[in-house]
């Protein structure tokens, strides 16, 4: 009898499955070609991220010989292990669909990338140029002698060239070089059709090149290469006593790091190989030979290029939300209510606005924000600094632990310091996520609050991006509560006593296991009880148990999850009450929504928290109720479509394995994605009534 | 130009949030609120920060310069947090808790805030700390009038001192303070213990004796519940008590089985499984055993406690406004008639003496120009001027004013309950004279204010000479020399003259004036 799979998926196999299933939409032939190779690109600088973190983390592990198994039972090399052959995989898909499919495909479109023997004789000319007027002066080859004890740090996840050169009657040395982070990847050629567009890759041109950094030598081989190092370098917060200065030499530290991949070419020269692996120490297990060409994220660039929109999908403009007279203040109109917004479909706009209207507002003293990420022209940071310079109490609790934004957030920080604003790097040993403002503001003498939540980062880009939810509110017991919440982690007060609100590190675990036992005890005394969730990512161990006894129980159990889920679900005896979908479209899905049948009278909340033990332990977190009649059904009514995909959703398999869900009859084919966007535009205000075009009823939208 | 700051306002609006602070026994505590119709504070911030100034006070004698860095620290985050809401200006109040009373340098904390701040911050009397503790029992029963129904006793426990109040039907009946506190206790404790762990068993008997004390003094009150007020007590309900009512009710056994398990386990993993700040849950086994030997006393087996935050409803107290002053102004002159009731006194001459000092009090404002606290004075002393009769009628006001002295009354501090001692003796026999040596001690301003309410007490006290109950004073006309007292309820009034030309030397010597008195006149009702 074949023993019993264990009670927990691997959580990076899961989140390789989930890069597949992007992977995937790169393949899918009905959608128009740019699209697919944004997908192709995304896949590629996620797995970067991947490597510096995740597999970063699980070689420090080797490294350290700690012999202790993940929640799957899987031990660090066992996992490297498996690792490597789901990305060797991954990465072959990446390069026959690159280069079987869309440059081909693309080439047919008009957009081209050529080889150097492809040239016109006047495009070669042009390249020649732009070498020695752009691209010379700023590569500086590094001779390195392997021998010496100094060897050259090499950045990480840059495309490079090592060659091998000599002088006649010299000894063969060896240099790299390195292209740096400011050069374009391709160079777009003259001499094209106007309805045409075409490009050689940077690296063609300095292999073609190379001789001219070594006059009087000759080059006797040369090779691409990229590194990887590990990103995940600890902050220990309790030894920081400048956190700011930490964070910078933090940067450093990540750029000098162990690596954890040596991307080669098919057919580098032996000799090459040998000295690439001297020079970054990269192990047998580290070097991943890639048959298509490198560093395919960098064909982002290409959905860029102007002209070529036709190859693209129908553009998603954000939408106005409803209800938002753009002639009254936003405060006025959440004076009567709560405002809800579904991004990207809705604009981000009155969040921005939210922000920007308490900066002018002289009734306004005091505004409170989170920020995590921020984009790098940021409005909403903008209208902080405006409000700090017209003498307003700004406080902004800038995290500089968010991955790989550190330096970006270094910057805004500085900037918002200088304009008088209270500037708190974030909570020690805490990586601040909460997605959250606070207004405080004068009303007829009165002082009332009013609050942002989010799911979603104070980012304009990304917010056009990620689908997420926003609540305005003017509810004096959360606002009241983001008050108190502000107070403790900036240090202002020694308690944390929240009513509404709940926080992580502190009582989210606790409540939402609540609310899953609620719904537990219910199916056991024999009543409907449904938990539906949508999160990011669920990994944590003890509300994955929660969730199986549940179900158990006899908990009906819907998971929406995006990314990383480690809950096996199906499994009799264990989890076959729970089914898990994952969608995968145009926007990232990032909206956090958690729904609790509670005998009829549903609880809904919205969350800056996955289900991590990182977020719910290691980080602020938030968990937010929604008390608004009309929020909570339009979220219910959200939480109803997202399950109803049939285009974009897969399905997760107990033996962890997602497959792509069908319909059943082209009746039933919903994406939700497009549904959200045609239902924003339907509710979206009209700019001006027009007669001509008739009548239009009010239909309810139902899936 | 630069735009003026939204907040920086010069003058405190009517309406505009306004900030109290308490330096309390553990942390600094601020609450910005704003004033609501009735006068109360609608609170928006309560925010607090830890300094351990009773630590400090009961294991140094004084408040070490770490511990005054400390504080300023936190009074200009306070502020920071102030000018959140606009405010500018200084707090409200700022008080520093009685405790610092026991400080060799007391003063130097408070000097430090007004040099570092600018804030005159003042220190809390023990009078109107009870009275702020009455104030958060009496909020409690206004929520819960069920539990005001029956016969209560409301402690608290505080960093030195424990306060008893028995309350029936609502209104207090009984009170009494003992030096008794989480603070003193554990010093006291640790002080003894050697190498011993700290047992909760030594706690209780630290205060053993207290606790008999405690029984005996309200063994004529019938103590139904015990609702416990504080911090610690609070801290505890919150998590134990579950629900979000009005008040948590937490069983003895439960409590003791938490005692037992601090005992065993340590503060380290109750403060992780309470989520408590590791200050309180270091103090936590103290307020437990303390209030488990309470209940023990009065053999309860559960204790209550409000939900409302104790901190909050302390310095909510600290801005209350007038009704509720009033309010406790009325409970305190109850609680000393109960207490002469004690010593068998006369109630209705005393509450007719004590009703006529009230009405000269009010009538002569402009010539003694005493305030609110001196009238509460002038209340108590009259209340209890006879109680020395118990002991003996011949030099009775000299009994009176042991008895006073070396009792509590409730809502007076210790020099309030001297002067009012001194009132009381006053009230007969020689004027008060600095060869006395209780009145010696006294300085000059506070020699004053004995002098000036002794004067109106026997005034009033001649007023009602023949106990009739009668006599009320319609108006009083200072005039030149002499004041004309207007009396209603006597027609004749030479037997009311006569009485007073005996007794009203005191008030000629210290006013400058003769009192005369005549009949008012009948008064008829004015045209509508």
């Amino acid at each position: 009898m074949p023993a019993a799979p264990p009670e927990f998926l691997n959580r990076e196999q899961s989140w390789l499955e989930f890069n597949s299933r992007v992977l995937a939409e790169a393949a899918r032939p009905e959608l128009p070609l740019l699209e697919r190779l944004k997908f192709l690109a995304i896949t590629a600088s996620n797995l970067d991220e991947f490597f510096m973190v995740r597999v970063g983390g699980l070689s420090a592990l080797v490294r350290a010989r700690q012999r202790g198994r993940d929640p799957s039972g899987l031990t660090a090399p066992q996992q490297l292990r498996r690792i490597r052959q789901l990305v060797e995989q991954l990465v072959e898909t990446q390069s026959a669909l690159l280069v079987g499919q869309l440059l081909p495909g693309l080439r047919a479109n008009g957009m081209s990338q050529l080889r150097l023997s492809e040239l016109t004789p006047e495009q070669r000319r042009h390249v020649e140029e732009v070498f020695s007027e752009t691209i010379f002066p700023v590569l500086t080859p590094v001779a390195v002698e392997l021998d010496e004890r100094a060897r050259p740090q090499l950045p990480g996840l840059r495309l490079g060239v090592a060659c091998a050169v000599a002088a006649p009657g010299e000894p063969v040395r060896h240099a790299v070089v390195v292209l740096p982070a400011g050069l374009p990847r391709f160079l777009p050629l003259p001499g094209v059709p106007d309805d045409g567009w075409a490009c050689v890759a940077l690296e063609d041109v300095l292999t073609h090149c190379l001789g001219a950094f070594f006059p009087g030598e000759e080059v006797r081989a040369s090779g691409l290469f990229r590194l990887t190092r590990n990103g995940d370098i600890a902050v220990d917060d309790d030894e920081v006593l400048d956190l700011a200065q930490e964070m910078e030499e933090m940067i450093e530290a990540r750029q000098q790091g162990d690596t954890v991949r040596l991307e080669v070419p098919a057919g580098l020269a032996p000799g090459l190989m040998k000295f690439l692996r001297q020079l970054t120490g990269a192990g047998a297990e580290a070097i991943y030979t890639v048959h298509g060409p490198m560093d395919p994220g960098a064909y982002m660039a290409w959905t860029r290029v102007p002209g070529f929109e036709h190859l693209l999908p129908e553009s998603w403009s954000p939408q106005a939300p409803p209800g938002l007279d753009p002639g009254k203040p936003l405060f006025d109109t959440l004076d009567e209510g709560d405002v809800l917004l579904h991004h990207p479909y809705e604009s981000f706009d009155p969040v921005v606005r939210f922000v920007q209207e308490a900066a002018e507002d002289p009734e306004v003293l005091a505004i409170k924000q989170f920020l995590y990420r921020t984009g790098s022209r940021s409005r909403i940071v903008a209208a902080l600094i405006e409000a700090a310079e017209r003498g307003k109490a700004v406080t902004v609790l800038v995290e500089l632990k968010a991955r790989f934004d550190e330096e970006r957030n270094l910057e805004r920080a500085e900037e918002l310091r200088a304009a008088g604003a209270q500037i708190i790097y974030g909570v020690r040993g805490l990586k601040s996520h909460a997605k959250v403002c606070l207004v405080v503001r004068r009303k007829n003498g009165r002082v009332r609050r009013y609050a942002h939540f989010g799911t979603g980062n104070y980012n304009e880009v990304t917010a056009r991006l990620y689908t997420d939810i926003s609540c305005l509110t003017a509810r004096e017991d959360l606002c009241a509560d983001v008050s108190a919440f502000f107070n403790a982690v900036t240090a202002r007060t020694r308690h944390l006593r929240l009513q509404r609100l709940a926080a992580a590190p502190l009582t989210l675990r606790d409540q939402v296991t609540d609310l899953i036992h609620a719904e537990a005890s219910r199916a056991a005394e024999g009543f409907p009880a449904r938990i539906q969730l949508r999160l990011n990512n669920l990994q944590d161990p003890a509300l994955i148990r929660a969730l199986y006894r549940a179900s158990q129980a006899g908990v009906d159990i819907r998971l929406n999850i995006r990314g990383v889920c480690c809950l096996r679900p199906g499994v009799p005896g264990l989890s076959e009450k729970i089914r898990v979908v994952s969608i995968v479209d145009r926007f990232l899905e990032h909206s956090r929504i958690l729904y609790f049948h509670n005998g009829g009278s549903p609880r809904l909340f919205i969350s800056s928290a996955d289900w991590m033990t990182r977020n719910l332990d290691k980080r602020i977190e938030l968990l937010v109720p929604i008390d608004d009649k009309a929020a909570k059904l339009r979220l219910i009514a959200i939480l109803k479509t997202t399950f109803k995909d049939t285009t974009n959703a897969w399905e997760l398999h107990p033996d962890g394995t997602y497959v792509r869900l069908k319909a059943g009859s082209k009746k039933e084919m919903l994406r939700s994605q497009e549904f959200f966007q045609k239902e924003a535009k339907r509710r979206a205000p009209r700019r001006r009534a027009s007669h001509a075009e008739g009548f239009e009823p009010h239909r309810p939208m139902v899936p | 130009m630069p735009e003026r700051a939204p907040g920086a306002r010069s003058d405190r609006e009517a309406g505009a949030p306004q900030a109290v602070i308490h330096l309390g026994s553990n942390a600094i505590t601020l609450l910005i609120g704003e004033p609501a119709v009735d006068g109360s504070l609608r609170p928006l911030e309560l925010l607090s920060l830890p300094v351990p100034l009773a630590q400090e006070v009961f294991r140094h004698g004084q408040v070490g310069g770490e511990a005054i860095s400390q504080a300023i620290e936190v009074l200009r985050s306070h502020r920071d947090a102030m000018r959140d809401y606009g405010i500018a200006g200084p707090p409200v109040r700022i008080v520093a808790t009685n405790i610092l009373l026991e400080a060799q340098n007391q003063d130097l904390l408070l000097n430090r805030i007004e040099v570092a701040l600018g804030w005159p911050a003042e220190m809390l009397d023990d009078g109107e700390m009870t009275r702020l503790v009455y104030l958060a029992a009496r909020r409690l029963f206004d929520r819960q009038k069920a539990l005001a129904a029956q016969g209560v006793l409301v402690s608290h426990i505080g960093p030195g001192n424990t306060r008893l109040l028995f309350f029936r039907s609502g209104g207090i009946q009984d009170y009494h303070r003992y030096p008794l506190g989480i603070e003193r206790n554990r010093e006291q404790v640790e002080a003894n213990r050697g190498d011993l762990n700290v047992s909760a068993r030594m706690i209780g008997q630290t205060a053993r004796s207290l606790f008999h004390q405690m029984g005996y003094d309200f063994s004529r009150d019938a103590v139904g519940q015990l609702v416990a007020l504080g911090h610690e007590m609070q801290s505890l309900a919150r998590v134990l008590g579950g629900g979000r009512g009005r008040s948590h009710v937490l069983p003895v056994r439960k409590l003791a089985a938490l005692s037992a398990e601090i005992e065993e386990f340590g503060v380290e993993r109750l403060a992780r499984r309470l989520q408590l700040d590791f200050r309180t849950a270091d103090v936590l086994i103290y307020a437990l055993e303390l209030h488990l030997g309470l209940a023990q006393t009065f053999q309860l087996d559960r204790i209550v406690v409000p939900a409302e935050d104790f901190e909050e409803a302390l310095l909510a107290g600290m801005v209350s406004p007038a009704a509720a002053v009033d309010r406790f102004r009325r409970e305190v002159a109850q609680t000393a008639l109960n207490l002469g009731r004690k010593f068998k006194i006369d109630t209705g001459h005393a509450q007719q003496v004590a009703r006529l000092a009230a009405a000269l009090f009010q009538e002569l404002q402009d010539l003694h120009n005493l305030g609110r606290r001196e009238a509460l004075i002038l209340t108590a002393g009259t209340l209890l001027h006879e109680t020395g009769h118990l002991i003996g009628s011949r030099d009775h006001h000299l009994h009176s004013y042991y008895i006073i002295r070396h009792n509590e009354v409730f809502g007076l501090d210790q020099e309030d309950t001297l002067l009012a001692a001194l009132v009381a003796r006053y009230h007969r026999g020689p004027v008060p004279s600095i060869e006395h040596p209780e009145y010696q001690q006294l300085d000059r301003a506070q020699r004053l204010v004995v002098s000036k309410l002794a004067a109106l007490l026997r005034v009033a006290d001649s007023l009602d000479r023949g106990r009739g109950q009668r006599v009320g004073i319609r108006r009083a006309r200072p005039g030149a020399g002499r004041l004309v007292l207007e009396l209603e309820g006597v027609k004749d009034t030479s037997a009311v003259q006569l009485a007073l030309n005996r007794k009203a030397g005191l008030f000629s010597s210290v006013f400058g004036m003769d009192i005369e008195v005549e009949a008012a006149a009948a008064t008829t009702d004015s045209p509508s």
